[in-house]
């Protein structure tokens, strides 16, 4: 999995959904957009919706740093974090056993105990989830 | 109770809040190391109580404190930006465990 942190959480997702991690930089803002889509970005000559995480946490702004060209749904886009942490492999036995179906905006779909001692409580993000809800499909 | 746990193993309680408004007034007022919070609690809850308190200190170390069957609102928190959480009834070794692993 891919570890990075959204406004003093961790968080982490499937790293096969991953295609690249790029330095923040500006993107194009959507008239009537949601407030988490942050807008477009020219990657490569290749348009993408980004979104920021830390807006959809409630957050009111973020320090985005990376995007993570994710893709979800079969659609490509961006994920705005503060920054990349780590990759680690995550035992099975390590996700906690919780009840997602009514938490907050259904993107988490879990939590799990990362770190060498799994001292850690990472937000396991839905990268399909997120594709669903940021490009309205 | 899970301050009684806490003074045992030798940690000062600093003040304790009845309700999630004075929860958050508390924190300001006392910036402690670490925040114990009920998922459940009066007035605000205490999932608001943690996003009022990490939105004033973003590095502020809450750990949440869940009855079973909590377990949605458990993520609801970490979103909102607690550390950790621990499900009553509370048993001391899982407390202190927990509180250590927010402390760092």
């Amino acid at each position: 999995m891919l570890l990075f942190g959204v406004a003093g959480r961790l968080c982490a997702c499937d790293l096969n959904a991953i295609r690249e991690i790029v330095p923040a930089r500006s993107t194009t803002r959507l008239p009537g957009a949601p407030a988490w889509v942050c807008g477009l970005l020219n990657l490569r000559g290749t348009l993408l919706t980004v979104v920021s995480l830390a807006v959809r946490f409630g957050e009111e702004d973020s320090a985005m740093r990376s995007i993570i060209v994710a893709e979800g749904e079969g659609r490509v886009f961006g994920i705005g974090v503060d920054g990349v942490r780590d990759v680690q492999s995550v035992a099975g036995d390590a996700f906690e056993d919780v009840d997602v179906q009514r938490s907050a905006g259904g993107i988490v779909r879990g939590l799990a105990r990362v770190g060498s001692a799994r001292d850690q409580l990472a937000l396991v993000c839905d990268v399909d989830a997120i594709a669903r809800q940021a490009l309205a499909l | 109770m899970v301050g009684d746990i806490l003074q045992q193993a030798g940690f000062e309680v600093v003040g304790e809040a009845e309700t999630g408004t004075q929860a958050v007034e508390k924190y300001k007022q006392l910036r402690p190391d670490l925040v114990t919070m009920d998922i459940v609690m009066p007035d605000m809850g205490g999932i608001e109580a943690v996003r009022e308190i990490t939105k004033f200190d973003p590095g502020a170390k809450v750990l949440m404190c869940s009855a079973m069957g909590q377990q949605a609102l458990v993520v609801e928190a970490i979103q909102a930006g607690a550390k950790d959480f621990v499900v009553k009834p509370f048993q001391p070794s899982r407390v202190l465990e927990a509180v250590q692993r927010v402390l760092g």
